[in-house]
């Protein structure tokens, strides 16, 4: 079987919004009037560009990282180690999404299906100017729309999760709405692995594969880790990757802290799919970046003090401000 | 009654391209046509009835009016959660179509009744029930759903009522002793206590509850000003259902009507049989409850 990481890397693979740059862009889609993050890496193996901008996604993912870790720790809120395990995946997604923070129906589909990592998606919405800063200070408050779940009041978040293995679902719905559609979209997923545990993650995974979903990319955030302890102990789900390829989904293996490796996985190419839906295994590290909260259970559910904020800010690698 | 549900479905769908049928593998000789008819819009997602309803929440994001077929426990109870969170949270146009209501799958047993379904169902904020009695009914009310813009569950049994039903909507409000008011095929239960009610010597009007929405409450008051004695007929468990409905109403609007409620209160498991069985396991006899609605009558008003 060919390496999906050697199949991309022989030659960079561009993702544009072609659609909107195509029309010269429009000037109230959000995305395209971000100041995008600059600086690409020369290591890159897939240029990401937004708005004709190549992106590093290195650089976004340690900027939701730094924002997360802020806005956890202003509002006094857990589900931090959930987060920072994703900010790579979120990074490497986010700019892929066509017509993000529009209603526009042939748009591109995110659903974070561990919405318990909200605030890293906000942070990611936040990064490409989906929304603002003002809407990011809410986290946490009174009338705020940036719940710990996210809900589709706000702009940017497309279906209501929080319910483990559901969001998974309402994707597959999408992904065969876009079989159907003259202009079919893609639909993206965050799973964690703690949601193989779910009855209806099975379903969706058969329905997918059978009805040929090639736009749905799945992504398992597989930290080996949920609320109670580590996933290995508590259920057991190391199957799942090959029974997800024994189902009928081309499955890729990557380290979920690499963008390069995420970015490839990401490009894989239609040709490679030939019509099955993308599972991709991203091996990650829940509370990645921060030493005191890597691997800790109690990391899922704990707010941090200020002494820990301090700690938790002076691991991460220093950002240039947007 | 399915059959009439799917006939007017298959209308909808040929006139609406953007109608699709789900069906989580049920409907045998009954979804027959629409399948070979309209292949592009219909989809058999197998045995997954809580995917079936996620799937359903994300064509409907996308535009598509997706209809979701099977029996209706496996259709509002096993699934409920993603009903909640799937179409009635994003308030899309997802639509159930749940056949065997109550105890109409009588020698199926527990797991295939439907006996709190209305109660889980008329709790969702912006979800309609529907509730029909006679195929016409059933024809009508999948035609007025398609045109709504919120979540509808259509309650149905396998066979319509033969006797029409009067929509407590529609209907003049009338003077009567004992108003009757029934759920979907129970009317043909209703009709017989009202009868036996009347052959007593009070009047008695029956109407029937086709849709469970934000105007109930007043559909069900206007009629309840008008009567002594109020008695609600379900296939249903008493806690929920129609009568709790009526409860509800009496209570907060301030009629002083006596509710005689004729509903499931024992776990229907055990000894089981045809639907006429089932039913005179589960319910009251008639003359039963026809005397206990006149009784009700000389309480309150004492000759």
């Amino acid at each position: 079987m060919q390496d999906p990481l050697q199949a991309c890397s022989s030659s960079a693979v561009e993702v544009c919004h072609s659609r909107a740059l195509a029309s010269g862009g429009k000037r109230d889609d959000p995305v395209l009037s971000a100041p995008v993050l600059t600086a690409p890496r020369r290591d890159a193996q897939v240029d990401l560009r937004l708005g004709g901008v190549v992106i590093d996604s290195q650089l976004l993912a340690d900027k939701i990282r730094q924002r997360i870790l802020e806005c956890a720790f202003k509002a006094s809120k857990g589900h931090i180690g959930s987060a920072l395990s994703i900010a790579e995946i979120v990074a490497a997604i986010a700019p892929r999404l066509q017509g993000l923070g529009s209603s526009d129906p042939g748009r591109d589909r995110f659903v974070l299906s561990k919405g318990h990592a909200a605030l890293a998606w906000y942070c990611a919405l936040r990064e490409l100017k989906v929304i603002g800063d003002d809407v990011l200070a809410t986290y946490g408050a009174d009338g705020s729309l940036l719940g710990t779940h996210p809900d589709p009041a706000l702009v940017g978040v497309d279906f209501l999760t929080g319910s483990l293995g559901q969001g998974f679902s309402f994707a597959v719905g999408s992904a065969m709405a876009a079989n159907r559609s003259p202009t079919p979209w893609s639909t993206y997923v965050v799973l964690s692995d703690s949601e193989l545990g779910e009855g209806v993650t099975w379903e969706a995974a058969l329905l997918a594969a059978h009805h040929r979903c090639a736009g749905l990319t799945v992504i398992l955030d597989l930290n080996g880790q949920q609320a109670l302890g580590f996933t290995r102990d508590v259920l057991d789900t190391s199957a799942a990757p090959a029974a997800f390829a024994a189902m009928g989904w081309c499955v890729s293996d990557v380290d979920g802290h690499d963008v390069d490796a995420l970015n490839a996985a990401l490009s894989t190419p239609s040709e490679r799919l030939a019509g099955r839906p993308h599972f991709v295994v991203a091996r990650t590290v829940a509370g990645k970046g921060v030493d005191f909260m890597e691997r800790r259970i109690e990391w899922h559910y704990l707010p941090m003090t200020a002494d820990q904020y301090s700690a938790a800010t002076a691991q991460l690698p220093s950002v240039a401000d947007a | 009654m399915r059959n009439a549900a799917v006939a007017e479905l298959t209308e909808l769908a040929r006139e609406d391209r953007r109608v699709v049928l789900l069906t989580a593998d049920l409907g045998f000789g009954v979804l027959d046509n629409f399948a070979r008819e309209l292949p592009d819009q219909f989809v058999n997602v197998g045995v997954t009835e809580q995917a079936m309803i996620g799937v359903a929440t994300g064509m409907a994001e996308a535009g598509l009016r997706p209809y979701c077929y099977t029996i209706a426990t496996f259709a509002v109870i096993r699934p409920f959660e993603f009903i909640r969170n799937g179409p009635v949270a994003h308030r899309l146009p997802v639509r159930i179509i749940g056949v065997g209501a109550g105890t109409d799958y009588s020698y199926d047993g527990m797991t295939h009744y439907a006996l709190e379904d209305l109660a889980l169902a008329r709790s969702q904020p912006g979800l309609t029930v529907y509730s029909p009695v006679t195929d016409d009914d059933t024809r009508a009310l999948v035609r007025e759903g398609h045109g709504q813009s919120g979540v509808a569950y259509f309650r149905l049994s396998r066979r319509g009522s033969t006797t029409p039903s009067r929509d407590v909507r529609t209907e003049d409000a009338q003077d009567a002793d004992v108003v009757v008011f029934a759920l979907g095929v129970a009317q043909q239960r209703a009709h017989l206590i009202a009868q036996t009610i009347s052959d007593l010597g009070h009047s008695t009007s029956v109407l029937s509850v086709l849709r469970f929405d934000d105007r109930t409450g007043d559909d069900l008051a206007r009629h309840l000003v008008r009567t002594r004695v109020c008695l609600t007929v379900e296939d249903h468990y008493e806690k929920g259902g129609l009568g709790s409905a009526v409860a509800e109403v009496i209570a907060t609007s301030g009629v002083g009507v006596p509710l005689l409620m004729d509903a499931v209160t024992s776990l229907p498991v055990g000894a089981l049989g045809s639907a006429d069985y089932v039913e005179a396991k589960l319910h009251r006899p008639v003359e039963e409850l026809a005397h206990q609605a006149v009784s009700l009558l000389k309480l309150r008003s004492p000759e």
